[in-house]
């Protein structure tokens, strides 16, 4: 606060403050120049010290009729009790059981077990193969919808030869053995177990738009015709 | 201070005798301490109690001896802070209410003891003139000699409002004075 060093007394509780600690001259340098100069806050601000050391010296004056003596006695007894019961209830480290393990401790065990199974886990997710039923699903339906590159598109048979569906890169082979799906690398195929191979040719592939793969062989010698059915989910 | 479970017995015994000495050697300032701030012998001396357990549970974290009573006063007067934001009102009852400690001690005549009694009543009059907020700041900056910024930080306040409760506790000290001067009952010793 600014005050008229000349004419105004300064307030009084920048006396009540001033002289009271080293911070004060740089708080109220104002004060410090106009009490330099003034009687009465002078006198005023050496009143309010007084005050301090009165407070300070009646602050040690034990409550009137305060027996100390029986009051600390009993005081100190009630401290060591407290003292006793805090360690009853409190578990000290060095008292743990061998081989006890708090949380503290087996929260890094955890941690190490959990990060050994994140890590198992992502192995054995990369390691699994794409599932087949699906690019089987989707290349059937691709063949069926005639979208394929190659071979020959016309009425649905394919009489052999190698198509290639580009949307997902993936190759449809019919054989005198069957249909093969190639895709990625992997590969799926409908052999035609129990005709010779030799002899067998097939008749008729038929594909459907629900992902179904039928194939027809015929065996030249016997006549037995096998059907082989993929259905695609 | 005290006796570690993996120590010799002659050890914790030296660690009692500490403890005894450090509670000894400090038990009256921090009584004295606490009772200005809650104004009330038995809640006092709970209260006394309290911040002795609390310091020689904690005294791990004394790093300087000779802090060692700075940091106890710390502990009392947040123990008292503590107690009197829970309370919310301060009560100053009546020494007669408590018997077992109303004896005087023996070591002062009836003079002294009467100007003893009236200097305690002279300064439980004054302080009751003040806040609560007030009364604690003032204690811990005047008969603590806590620095400004201590104090703001135990009443969890800034150091100009803790400067502002000093100034205006003074001022009421002051003019509480002048009216007891006035009306001729004595004011200051």
């Amino acid at each position: 606060m600014r005050i008229n060093i000349w004419n105004a007394h300064a307030p009084e509780a920048e006396l009540a403050i001033y002289g009271s600690g080293p911070e004060s001259v740089w708080q109220s340098p104002w004060i410090w120049f106009h009490v330099s100069r003034c009687e009465r806050c002078r006198m005023r601000a050496r009143e309010y010290a007084e005050d301090r050391k009165y407070l300070r010296h009646a602050a040690e004056l034990l409550p009137t009729g305060v027996n100390w003596e029986r009051l600390s006695s009993e005081m100190t007894a009630n401290i060591r009790v407290g003292l006793a019961a805090g360690e009853c209830v409190t578990p000290h480290p060095a008292r743990r059981a061998p081989g006890f393990r708090s949380f503290g401790d087996s929260w890094r065990v955890a941690a190490a077990c959990a990060g050994f199974a994140v890590l198992m886990a992502a192995a054995w997710w990369l390691n699994t193969p794409a599932p087949r039923t699906e690019s089987l699903s989707r290349a059937v339906k691709a063949i069926a919808s005639r979208t394929f590159m190659g071979g020959d598109p016309g009425g649905g048979g394919l009489g052999g030869g190698l198509l290639r569906w580009d949307e997902a890169r993936s190759m449809v082979h019919a054989s005198a053995q069957g249909i093969e799906l190639v895709e990625n690398g992997s590969s799926l195929g409908i052999s035609a177990t129990g005709v010779s191979q030799s002899d067998a040719r097939p008749v008729a592939v038929t594909l459907s738009v629900q992902g179904s793969a039928r194939a027809h062989y015929v065996d030249a010698d016997t006549g037995q015709i096998t059907i082989t059915s993929v259905y695609a989910q | 201070m005290s006796d570690s479970p993996g120590s010799t017995p002659y050890e914790a015994l030296v660690a009692s005798e500490a403890q005894s000495r450090f509670v000894a050697e400090n038990m009256r300032r921090v009584f004295l301490l606490i009772y200005r701030m809650v104004g009330n012998v038995a809640d006092a001396q709970d209260l006394t109690q309290e911040a002795f357990i609390k310091a020689l549970q904690r005294q791990d974290q004394l790093k300087d001896l000779d802090k060692a009573a700075h940091w106890l006063s710390r502990i009392a007067s947040n123990t008292a802070i503590d107690f009197l934001r829970r309370s919310g009102r301060i009560s100053f009852s009546e020494l007669d209410e408590m018997p077992e400690f109303a004896a005087v001690s023996t070591l002062e005549n009836p003079e002294q003891s009467l100007l003893r009694r009236e200097k305690h009543e002279r300064l439980e009059t004054s302080l009751t003139v003040l806040t609560e907020r007030e009364r604690t700041a003032l204690l811990l900056r005047d008969v603590e000699d806590m620095p400004a910024e201590e104090v703001a930080q135990q009443l969890g306040c800034s150091k100009a409002t803790v400067r502002s409760h000093i100034a205006n506790a003074r001022v009421k000290l002051r003019k509480h004075f002048e009216k007891r001067d006035r009306r001729g009952d004595g004011g200051r010793p």
